[in-house]
């Protein structure tokens, strides 16, 4: 019988599956986590079983990870995001030897030699470097995360954000909007301040490439450009970089199944 | 109920105060104490002795040597240890947010906020006199002052050098016996060499009790609880040359012979000291079947005392502290401890206001990972659990074991 895994990333802002027949994609899927992350988890699951056209009768090898990960009591094994995203990534790069993931609540920087760990830094706990960030800033600029990224792309200067904690970053660029400075070049300043709080933790380990990114950050292509002129690098984004956790879960259940 | 539960209940309701200067009360915590582990009951003996004055009390820092106040018949009371003591107890937001309310910063060491805020909430007993050195800790000898300057006692302060350079130790010994001196006029009472002889024969045989430990851990699988060590390693540096010292190590080396093997998936070694309201952090750990097998400060060498010239003696003793000096006597020290208890990695735990521990975490990383140790640095606060979030140290924690 072929070995079918499951692998769910709970992560503080979205759930996210994955459903692997022998390596092959049967089903990808994501949620918002909500209030309730079991009910979450759960419903996660039956959809991509659902999804994947599994019925009652298979029976898949489910890794959780994320923060979340304690929120699915039916998995058979949980395993940290570190170890799940630097999977994720050697499947879609083998040759990464640094991944960058920044996801709605922290961001990690993670070192790779021959596809295993050697070596990871996650940011302070504040929100501050972390899509959280981004999203409060959007909120105060009344823009959308889609908008707050293009807007900064398109601006010719940018503002100097010099708050690290969010909710002062926030009342500093109300005070930007009061002062009519434009939004774009807000933007682009918020981009640069949390890009230079990410490339600090990457300089800690060493700038060593080939480096990816993962983590629903880096979709956002004004954060991604923010950070490749901060690090001087390019930057290499997987097809669907906030499954990338999911893909990793589940390529590491398929070892344990 | 146990004692130490009675003590949090009566901090809480607020009639501790009253209690801890009342012999009756003590008499009742005696019955329950019984019950407790003989640390536990160390730390209530201490209290009933410092409330009820029945010697003076010398508040000290965690590196001072308690030899020199037991000879010369005063209560070492180590502040720091009471501080995580405090804590341990989960008692430790109360004291904090006094300390801050009378302006003491937040990014002032939690260890010192919590000792200030049991001082102004009137919880520590009267002093005779303040005892304190500068080893290792930036921010103690300032603490200690403004500890001496509240109950209006003299702050006796050693300067230490770095590294155990035959000058160094010749100017402890200075110190030691200027120190001496001013504490018998003081006290009216001289410390003779049967005083010496009694106090470093404890103090020589609580370390030999802890090098058998030490010896224990090292056993693979290794038996010893690595977050009850952690919570020792206080009461250690306390207790040397008194009973309770031999008599809580003797006590726990003879409990850790009869303890079963636990299942050990990793082995690690722990850098500085421990968050001490944390207990889930390290429950979370031996889930995980990892074991703390040794610690820095537990394993620090013994050094000979001979009670015909103590102050030397004790300056040796003083000098000999690893973590004195450069970062490379430390980062040596480390090496060689994690080799010898057969450690897989190392965790550094970065106690936000102790800048020369945390000051150093990154070379030490850096040279641990040079002699192929990994090491994990968690950065949080030893005694101040209010910034602290299992989770965010669960996923750090659990990443590097992942990565062993």
């Amino acid at each position: 019988m072929s070995q079918i895994v499951c692998g769910l990333d709970i992560g503080s802002l979205t759930a996210k599956g994955v459903l692997l027949e022998e390596g092959r994609l049967l089903a990808a899927l994501l949620l918002p986590t909500g209030s309730n992350g079991p009910q979450t988890a759960q419903d996660l699951y039956r959809q991509l079983l659902a999804e994947g056209s599994m019925g009652g009768e298979v029976d898949p090898y489910i890794v959780a990870t994320g923060y979340g990960r304690v929120s699915a009591p039916f998995a058979h094994k949980t395993i940290t995001e570190i170890s799940c995203h630097a999977r994720g990534i050697i499947h879609f790069l083998p040759q990464t030897r640094t991944l960058i993931d920044v996801g709605g609540q922290d961001s990690k920087v993670i070192r790779l030699e021959e596809g295993k760990v050697v070596d990871f830094l996650m940011n302070d706990k504040c929100a501050a470097g972390t899509g959280r960030f981004l999203e409060v800033m959007a909120r105060g600029l009344e823009v959308s995360l889609e908008e707050l990224s293009r807007t900064a792309q398109d601006a010719k200067a940018e503002v100097s954000i010099s708050s690290t904690c969010t909710v002062f970053a926030e009342s500093e660029v109300v005070g930007l909007i009061a002062r009519g400075r434009p939004k774009g070049e807000i933007a682009r300043g918020v981009m640069s301040a949390t890009a230079q709080r990410i490339a600090a933790m990457v300089h800690r380990l060493g700038v060593q490439e080939p480096m990816a990114m993962s983590g629903g950050v880096a979709r956002n292509a004004g954060m991604v450009e923010a950070l490749q002129s901060e690090l001087g690098v390019r930057l290499w984004l997987p097809p669907e970089p906030q499954m990338i956790g999911a893909w990793g879960a589940a390529l590491l259940g398929a070892q344990y199944a | 109920m146990k004692a130490v539960d009675l003590l949090r209940r009566k901090i809480e309701d607020g009639t501790a105060r009253t209690l801890l200067t009342s012999a009756m009360a003590h008499r009742f915590l005696q019955i329950f104490a019984r019950r407790e582990t003989v640390p536990n009951q160390y730390g209530i003996e201490l209290v009933r002795n410092a409330y009820l004055k029945r010697k003076p009390v010398a508040f000290t820092s965690l590196f001072f040597p308690p030899e020199l106040a037991t000879a010369l018949g005063l209560i070492p009371f180590p502040l720091e240890v009471a501080a995580a003591m405090i804590s341990a107890m989960n008692l430790a937001p109360l004291f904090l947010r006094k300390a801050e309310e009378c302006w003491y910063g937040s990014d002032l060491c939690g260890f010192h906020r919590l000792a200030t805020g049991l001082m102004l909430a009137g919880y520590l007993p009267q002093p005779s006199v303040v005892l304190s050195t500068t080893a290792l800790c930036d921010g103690s000898h300032r603490f200690f002052a403004n500890v001496a300057h509240h109950f209006k006692v003299p702050h006796l302060l050693m300067e230490i050098p770095n590294g155990p350079t035959e000058e160094a130790e010749e100017g402890v010994e200075r110190q030691l016996i200027q120190m001496r001196g001013a504490l018998e006029s003081k006290l009216e009472r001289r410390a003779r060499e049967s005083d010496w002889e009694r106090v470093f024969s404890y103090s020589r045989e609580q370390h030999e009790e802890m090098e058998r430990i030490l010896e224990i851990g090292a056993q693979v699988p290794s038996v010893v609880p690595g977050e009850i060590s952690l919570n020792m390693v206080g009461v250690f540096y306390a207790t040397a040359g008194s009973p309770w010292g031999l008599r809580i190590f003797r006590n726990w080396r003879k409990q850790l012979e009869k303890t079963p093997p636990r299942k050990e998936n990793y082995r690690l070694f722990w850098m500085h000291l421990r968050p001490f309201y944390a207990a889930d952090l390290f429950a979370a750990l031996r889930e995980r079947g990892a074991a703390i097998v040794r610690d820095e400060f537990s394993a620090y060498p013994w050094v000979p005392l001979d009670p015909r010239t103590p102050e030397r003696s004790l300056a040796r003793k003083i000098c000999a502290n690893p973590a004195l000096g450069p970062i490379s006597r430390r980062l040596a020290f480390a090496v060689s401890q994690v080799r010898a208890s057969k450690a897989q990695g190392v965790i550094h735990f970065s106690h936000r206001g102790c800048r020369q521990a945390a000051g150093g975490a990154y070379l030490l990383k850096e040279g641990l990972r040079r002699a192929g140790i990994p090491c994990l640095i968690l950065d949080g606060d030893c005694v101040d659990p209010r910034d602290y979030s299992l989770e965010q140290m669960r996923t750090r924690v659990e990443g590097f074991l992942e990565m062993l």
